[in-house]
């Protein structure tokens, strides 16, 4: 039996930063600034087996920028870490740490062009090779 | 030599649409290309261009089989973001209907299962009784498949006549339990499913595998009781988890959730109070907010993520669907299986190809 749960020392330290959502007692979002900082959590998260729901892309509701939600759960909440993509929409890739962000990945390079680099199989998932990357973000 | 087997789009042993590069050296497969996508919709994008009601009949066609659940997780999620509480009789009607669809979808996957080994008594045996649970789901919904049983802010019908469901269990619980005396005795489906797909619980972790296929590597996840919504709380059930990660592991665990949802709906048609079952008016609009939503569909767990930019339309619905991480990790289990366990080994995980493309 694995023992789950989200590590102790990034409650403690997060302790403010995390936001409650609407409607659930149990997940919150956390805002992290640089990669480096998103990469250092979700290491310590692979160490406590704390699980990869999804990754979910999304442009901000008045504006061009995206945004990524790296989803976390221990089982009872859902720890969502958000972060900027940066402009030239290029992102390192957590699939080599974590297969199970593979297709999460793929998905949103399909879907919003933006590039996972150091990702082990890049290939289009849900489109078609000639049609372009980016589907969801032209209207 | 190996050489290069394809399997599907459209293959007589696939139920739906979706392409397998295997790579054989004799009968072993050595390696496994999955080419999805060819049954997406644009379903997420299409959902920003509707109304929060007008969404309801866009998620219940994600999917065919679990269309219920994909509906439950998107009211649950505006419901949220809308800060409404629904009526309790609402609540037990989900329940009920929820259950009643956890138990076809997984008799047919049983069906199917036993199609692919080539045991077709028991899959015309199978479909037989399922036809008991979808002539019970069209009187209280009046729909086979779609039920459109949910609505924002409740359902959109009443269960009034609980006997004929009871009635139904009853004669259900018999023919499961014969079903089950084959899964547990019957020698050939022992000899075609033990050991085959091997899965560890650290892959499992790392491909993050759900639902019945996760629980068959013996670790107990299920979110009607991590985290539990709806009235799951107030009811009585076991989570049946078998530890040899193996598609005999995983039919066993299907075989008893099945016996463990008939428990459920026993017990909700019960405890059901009388009183409303949907909230007269609810507001088109809603206020930005981001919500989630989870809950434990047949095939595991179901997540929808709800943002909300303060007009009639979502701004972002994103939806993960349980096959979209089986399905990966499904590569991984067919590595080293026979080419003639390939059509066994894609059923197993009961993948629903239209929900993952979206």
């Amino acid at each position: 039996m694995i023992d789950v749960g989200f590590p102790r020392e990034f409650l403690d330290a997060y302790k403010e930063k995390m936001v409650p959502r609407k409607g659930s007692e149990k997940d919150f979002i956390v805002e992290v600034e640089s990669i480096s900082e998103l990469f250092a959590i979700i290491d310590s998260f692979i160490v406590n087996k704390v699980r990869l729901i999804t990754i979910t892309c999304y442009p901000e509701p008045k504006g061009d920028r995206l945004f990524l939600e790296y989803h976390f759960t221990d089982g009872p909440g859902v720890i969502s870490l958000k972060i900027q993509v940066p402009d030239d929409k290029k992102m390192p890739s957590l699939t080599p740490k974590l297969p199970a962000a593979g297709w999460a990945e793929r998905e949103i390079m399909d879907l919003f062009a933006v590039e996972f680099e150091g990702h082990p199989n890049p290939a289009r998932l849900l489109i078609p090779e000639h049609v372009q990357r980016g589907v969801y973000l032209r209207s | 030599m190996s050489y290069k087997f394809p399997l599907g789009p459209f293959h007589p042993s696939l139920e739906e649409g979706e392409y397998f590069e295997l790579e054989i050296e004799g009968e072993v497969i050595k390696e496994v290309k999955i080419r999805i996508g060819v049954s997406h919709r644009g379903i997420e994008k299409l959902a920003t261009k509707k109304n929060y009601m007008q969404n309801l009949g866009l998620v219940e066609r994600v999917c065919g089989i679990c269309s219920m659940h994909h509906t439950w997780a998107y009211v649950q999620s505006v419901e949220k973001a809308l800060g409404l509480q629904v009526p309790e009789r609402a609540e037990y009607i989900r329940v009920i209907v929820g259950e009643l669809e956890r138990l076809h979808s997984h008799i047919l996957w049983f069906g199917l299962g036993a199609h692919a080994i080539g045991f077709d008594s028991l899959f015309m045996f199978l479909f037989g009784i399922r036809e008991a649970v979808m002539d019970v789901l069209e009187a209280i919904s009046g729909n086979r498949v779609n039920y459109a049983i949910n609505t924002i802010g409740g359902t959109r019908r009443d269960i009034t006549d609980s006997d004929m469901i009871l009635k139904m269990l009853d004669e259900l619980e018999k023919n499961v339990a014969k079903a089950v005396d084959v899964v547990l005795n019957d020698k050939t489906f022992r000899m075609r499913t033990e050991g085959v797909g091997k899965m560890t619980p650290q892959q499992a972790y790392e491909w993050g595998v759900l639902g019945p296929t996760l629980r068959g590597t013996g670790i107990k996840s299920d979110i009607r009781i991590d985290a539990p919504y709806s009235v799951y709380p107030e009811l009585e059930f076991e989570v049946p988890v078998v530890d040899d990660g193996d598609v005999f592991a995983r039919a066993v665990v299907r075989a008893l959730e099945v016996l463990e949802s008939i428990k459920i709906i026993r017990q909700a048609l019960k405890k059901m109070p009388s009183g409303p079952y949907r909230i007269p008016r609810v507001p088109p609009v809603v206020a930005p907010a981001e919500t989630i939503a989870r809950v434990e569909a047949p095939r595991g767990e179901l997540i929808y993520h709800l943002i909300s930019n303060g007009t009639n339309k979502p701004h972002r619905l994103k939806i993960r669907t349980p096959t979209i991480m089986n399905l990966p990790a499904l590569a991984e289990m067919m590595k080293g299986a026979s080419i003639a366990d390939a059509p066994l080994l894609v059923l197993h995980i009961d993948p629903c190809m239209s929900c993952m493309d979206r």
